[in-house]
């Protein structure tokens, strides 16, 4: 019954071929009935937002539920959303005023209470059901000023604020929290966002019916009138159910199998860029356990950096995907610097920076990675090139990254998605604090970082990731890849645009 | 016959705790569960949390010995993954998997027998030699990949059946079928072997000598002879079904234990993969069990031997 995943792979595309010379156009009706079926790999756990950190609960809260602010996905700019403002008025309080008139989809006015009790509540220690505390503990405690006005008590300044509560912190109604708990919301989701959930059959699909008393706001009325997102886990099933019309929208979509469906009659294939990128870390701490590895010379990170051709491969291998100069996406705040070098693909370079570090014949190195294998093996026929020798040694990621943090590992080929924070505070601002994943501890670095961290003034801010971007770039402690790419298929009466949020804002969707 | 079935249950016993033992101990030693379970943007002080919570900073045999004791009443704790019991998840998704290998083993005897009926009346030649063919055919095809082409053909082409899901019996279809093609070479030869040398016995012979009718002595005397062992076979052919299932349920979409089992694995939910190899070894050992009971009721000298 088992087989290697290779063979499982061309047996798929296989079947895919097979589809392909078989099926006839499929005769659709999601447009005509105003309902997008979408089919996607997993279910999340629960419903309740903050039980779960699974990519689709995400994906559902940016349809059921709002946040105080909003990116505008064309802008890149907060918004004030749920707000009519969010201000801090010192450095480590931000007052919230509501806008009127907003309510849950049962009814309940949206006021002050419910902030203060999503905050609370949240970072609770007696609520056991939080997945990832992090998205709200960087909040002290939040008050209620009056009806529509709220203060949230930061622990110390976070100057991320604004990008967490545009991703990770949507407003839940206080009374029926408080009266369901979060088995109760996940049964029967409630929220102010543009689509209510009308079912929610676990082990099969989640229902959602266009809200007709949305406020609006950055996101603006959902066009389509009815979601249902149905669980099916083989891409090559639902392939499939698309390709007989029994969906309109799949994601996710393994390249190969995307480039099949290219041109297709009825069809649309779509590449997104996507906040996750991957680079290459080295251990440069010599701390107990790092080995004293070749990497630890600046000469080798640089010809490293000049040895891996980054366009080439993510080109030929994903499909798409932005080359990366710094250790960060380009659209997070904060992720630029006019000062960082840039590392172009120039081998012989790479030879020479080898030589002066005292390799000239190469040298071998053990080369870890836990996913993307292709991608990870184009690497090291790259640096091969040059002469290094890396040894592929694949691991599960919680091993590999057990490994990184008690710094066993010189080198490694890893990737990120920032959680979907458009802040440099969850990339830049995480890897090189001094935290068990900084395998560069650089004393000037991490300063600069706790400084920029804390700095409300968005300018002064912005100088220190410039600066701090710049110091990473020029001792090479990572060499940025590229960001991963999404391919969408969908049914071409659909209008519909990717964002490298990882997140299909099918709010913003609507039918040709 | 009393000594016999308590020798059998402390064997089923035994399989039991090895299993799970050796199945506690892998599961544990794949990498910290905490960090796993955490994900990528977890950090240090959620790792450390989650430990704390789940009791993975204790002795890893204390770990056991609670699992084991609370297992024993039927408590296999609380998944890492979904906010319930696991006894809760396996009871919603095991009448999915039970009917899905109920009718897998329906088509596998359907298929098998006749397949191995007809081989046997014409050993060594052509009808013999397609027979095994057809039979083999299913053993070689990779389960996810019959599949995919049956929901070509009968989803997508035809539009006879659905593809995926489990709402109506329609949609059992398909992968019963790949589920029983799958086992049916192991009853087609079994049948084949039982018929042939049924068919070489006297009594047969004395029967068609008494002028009984080609029909009766194939299906009254010899086929009914033939297919205890068949019996014997389906009960483990169950078992594989149940754990077979995994493959087959992912591709249909099916949300039974088989399905459970590979999503569990990808999140590392141990306590649902623990329960999951418990419970499928059980049915394993049960069946097993009831038919060795079975060979001993029928024939004496299994349980005086």
């Amino acid at each position: 019954m088992r087989v290697t995943s290779h063979l499982r792979q061309f047996l798929g595309l296989s079947a895919i071929a097979a589809l392909l010379a078989l099926s006839g156009d499929p005769a659709r009706a999601g447009k005509k009935n105003d309902t997008l079926l979408w089919l996607t790999e997993f279910e999340p756990p629960t419903y309740d937002f903050y039980a779960q950190t699974n990519r689709e609960g995400v994906v559902l809260a940016k349809h059921v539920w709002d946040t105080l602010i909003e990116r505008d996905l064309t802008t890149g700019e907060f918004k004030p959303h749920l707000a009519s403002s969010v201000t801090f008025i010192n450095p480590t309080t931000i007052e919230v005023k509501l806008r009127p008139g907003v309510k849950f989809h049962n009814g309940d006015l949206l006021t002050a209470d419910d902030v203060v009790f999503t905050f609370n509540w949240q970072n609770d220690p007696q609520n056991t059901k939080v997945a990832a505390r992090s998205r709200t503990d960087w909040v002290k405690n939040a008050e209620k000023v009056d009806t529509f006005t709220a203060r949230l008590h930061l622990k110390e300044p976070f100057a991320a604020a604004m990008a967490f509560l545009e991703s990770s912190v949507p407003i839940f109604p206080a009374a029926y929290t408080k009266a369901q708990g979060s088995e109760g919301m996940s049964r029967a989701p409630v929220g102010t966002g543009p689509y209510r959930v009308t079912e929610v059959v676990r082990g099969k699909q989640i229902v959602m019916e266009r809200y007709k008393e949305y406020f609006g706001g950055v996101r603006g009325q959902a066009k389509i009138g009815k979601i249902v997102m149905r669980f099916v886990p083989e891409h090559n099933t639902q392939i499939a159910e698309l390709m007989a019309g029994n969906a309109d929208f799949i994601w996710r979509v393994p390249k190969d199998q995307a480039e099949k469906l290219k041109g297709r009659r009825g069809l649309h294939v779509t590449v997104g860029d996507t906040m996750r990128y991957g680079y290459l870390q080295f251990d440069i701490t010599g701390r107990p356990g790092a080995a004293a590895d070749p990497v630890r010379k600046l000469e080798v990170r640089q010809a490293i950096a000049h040895a891996v051709n980054r366009k080439a491969i993510s080109q030929s291998l994903q499909g798409g995907g932005t080359v990366l100069d710094l250790t960060c996406y380009p659209s997070q705040v904060g992720c630029a610097s006019k000062g960082a070098p840039k590392y172009d693909y120039n081998p012989p370079k790479a030879k020479q920076l080898l030589a002066k570090a005292g390799y000239p014949n190469g040298f071998d190195v053990d080369f870890y990675g836990y996913r993307d294998r292709q991608l990870a093996e184009a690497i090291m026929g790259d640096l091969a090139k040059v002469g290094i020798r890396a040894k592929l040694q694949w691991l599960q990621y919680a091993p590999l990254r057990d490994k990184v943090r008690k710094g066993e590992i010189p080198f490694n080929f890893m990737t990120w998605g920032s959680a979907s924070i458009s802040d440099v505070a969850n990339s830049t601002g995480y890897f090189f604090m001094k935290g068990p994943d900084d395998t560069t501890q650089d004393a000037q670095l991490v300063e600069l970082l706790k400084k920029a961290g804390a700095e409300v003034d968005v300018p002064k801010r912005l100088a220190m990731y410039d600066e701090a971007h710049a110091l990473i770039a020029r001792n090479a402690y990572w060499v940025p890849l590229w960001s991963y790419v999404y391919f969408y298929v969908m049914t071409d009466e659909l209008r519909f645009q990717p964002t490298p949020d990882e997140i299909p804002h099918m709010y913003r969707a609507s039918w040709k | 016959m009393l000594k016999y079935t308590l020798h059998k249950l402390l064997v089923a016993a035994l399989v039991a705790v090895t299993v799970s033992f050796v199945a506690f101990m892998l599961l544990r030693v794949s990498g910290d569960l905490a960090t796993a379970l955490g994900g990528e943007s977890a950090r240090g002080e959620d790792i450390a949390r989650l430990r704390a919570q789940l009791g993975l900073d204790r002795p890893i045999l204390s770990q056991y010995w609670d699992w084991a004791t609370r297992a024993a009443v039927g408590d296999f704790g609380r998944s890492f993954y979904y906010p319930e019991p696991v006894w809760t998840l396996l009871k919603e998704r095991l009448p999915v998997t039970l009917t899905l290998a109920c009718w897998g083993l329906v088509i596998s005897l359907v298929i098998g027998i006749p397949l191995g009926v007809l081989a046997a009346l014409r050993p060594n030649t052509l009808i013999d030699r397609v027979a095994m063919t057809l039979a083999v055919l299913g053993q070689a095809l990779p389960t996810f990949w019959l599949g995919l082409l049956l929901i070509i053909l009968f989803g997508l082409v035809l539009r006879w059946l659905p593809m995926s899901g489990t709402d109506t019996w329609q949609h059992f279809i398909l992968p019963s079928f790949v589920l029983g093609y799958y086992s049916t070479p192991a009853v087609m030869r079994l049948t084949r072997s039982g018929m042939l040398e049924v068919l070489a016995t006297d009594y047969i012979r004395t029967a068609y000598s008494k002028g009984l009718p080609h029909r009766t002595v194939l299906f009254k005397h010899a086929l009914r002879n033939a297919v205890i062992p068949v019996v014997a076979l389906a009960s483990v052919q169950f078992g594989l079904m149940l754990s077979g299932s995994v493959v087959i349920e992912t591709v249909f979409a099916m949300q039974g234990i088989g399905q459970l089992a590979w999503e569990s694995i990808s999140r590392q939910d141990f306590p649902v993969v623990q329960a999951v190899l418990l419970l499928v070894s059980m049915f394993y050992v049960w069946l097993t069990f009831a038919s060795d009971l079975i060979n001993a009721w029928l024939d004496p000298r299994i349980r005086t031997g």
